[in-house]
């Protein structure tokens, strides 16, 4: 093999099972950012994004020699965080938070927004942060790298298939609208109010 | 509204992957845990021997 960075999916993952550390960080290197996408898609804090993360790569060195279409191993990446992603925001939701928990706003795009140093990219940052939490959750999972299938995504989201190119049109106008709007000086409320995804 | 182009919505889209990975990028210590997880892998093998390894009086429960 020429080289660990032109290897398929399935080499890596056999040569992984087969105990090559090399091959694993590959994946590592391969998928961290998509893990780590999907996991924020659920609207996640750092800190609880990274305990679903952390939790994915450990149900993937346990299941080395058990996953058999290694090709799909993208799919059952985000499956395996999707389910996770859930468990966690089930337990978070049982939970009766206190007075302070109300009280703390969700300014993690804002947060996003100060780290970005390029000026475009933080416009598009902030608009983001604009959307509906559906749309900001399909935008976040087309955007990965290496890109979800829409069959992938569709089961992500728990939506027909058939939605999500109509969903990503409406998603993706609205973007462009919030931009607009900062570009012009006129995008100072940022509320995202009735911009739902359906 | 007037709807973009396909041209202009991969533009938006390429935008915004470009925006997540300068600022949105996976923790270090989620991609270090990633990489030493691997190995745990043996545990289970690893914890077999270091008990093989025991002498047999230590594998005995007190009295």
């Amino acid at each position: 093999m020429a080289s660990l960075a032109q290897a398929t999916h399935g080499e890596l993952l056999a040569l992984a099972a087969g105990g090559d550390e090399s091959a694993w960080n590959e994946l590592v290197e391969r998928f961290s950012q998509m893990v780590w996408s999907i996991a924020r898609s659920f609207r996640l804090d750092d800190a609880t994004a990274k305990d679903v993360s952390q939790t994915v790569w450990l149900r993937l060195v346990e299941n080395l020699h058990r996953i058999d279409d290694a090709e799909r191993l993208p799919g059952w990446l985000a499956t395996t965080c999707r389910r996770e992603a859930l468990r966690v925001k089930g337990m978070r939701d049982r939970v009766v938070p206190t007075d302070f928990q109300y009280d703390v706003a969700d300014d993690s795009s804002s947060l996003e927004a100060m780290l970005v140093e390029d000026e475009e990219a933080r416009e598009v940052v902030i608009a983001f942060g604009s959307l509906s939490e559906e749309c900001q959750q399909l935008l976040r999972l087309l955007t990965t790298e290496p890109p979800l299938s829409y069959e992938e995504i569709s089961k992500i989201i728990d939506r027909p298939i058939g939605s999500l190119g109509p969903t990503r049109a409406r998603c993706l106008e609205r973007l462009k609208a919030a931009l607009s709007a900062r570009i012009t000086g006129a995008g100072s409320d940022s509320s995202g109010s009735g911009d739902d995804a359906e | 509204m007037t709807m973009s182009t396909p041209h202009q919505s991969e533009t938006l889209v390429s935008a915004l992957r470009k925006a997540f990975e300068e600022s949105d990028k996976p923790p270090a210590d989620v991609t270090t845990f990633a990489e030493a997880v691997f190995s745990w892998r043996t545990i289970d093998a690893d914890l077999v021997w270091v008990f093989y390894d025991l002498p047999n009086e230590e594998m005995t429960p007190d009295e």
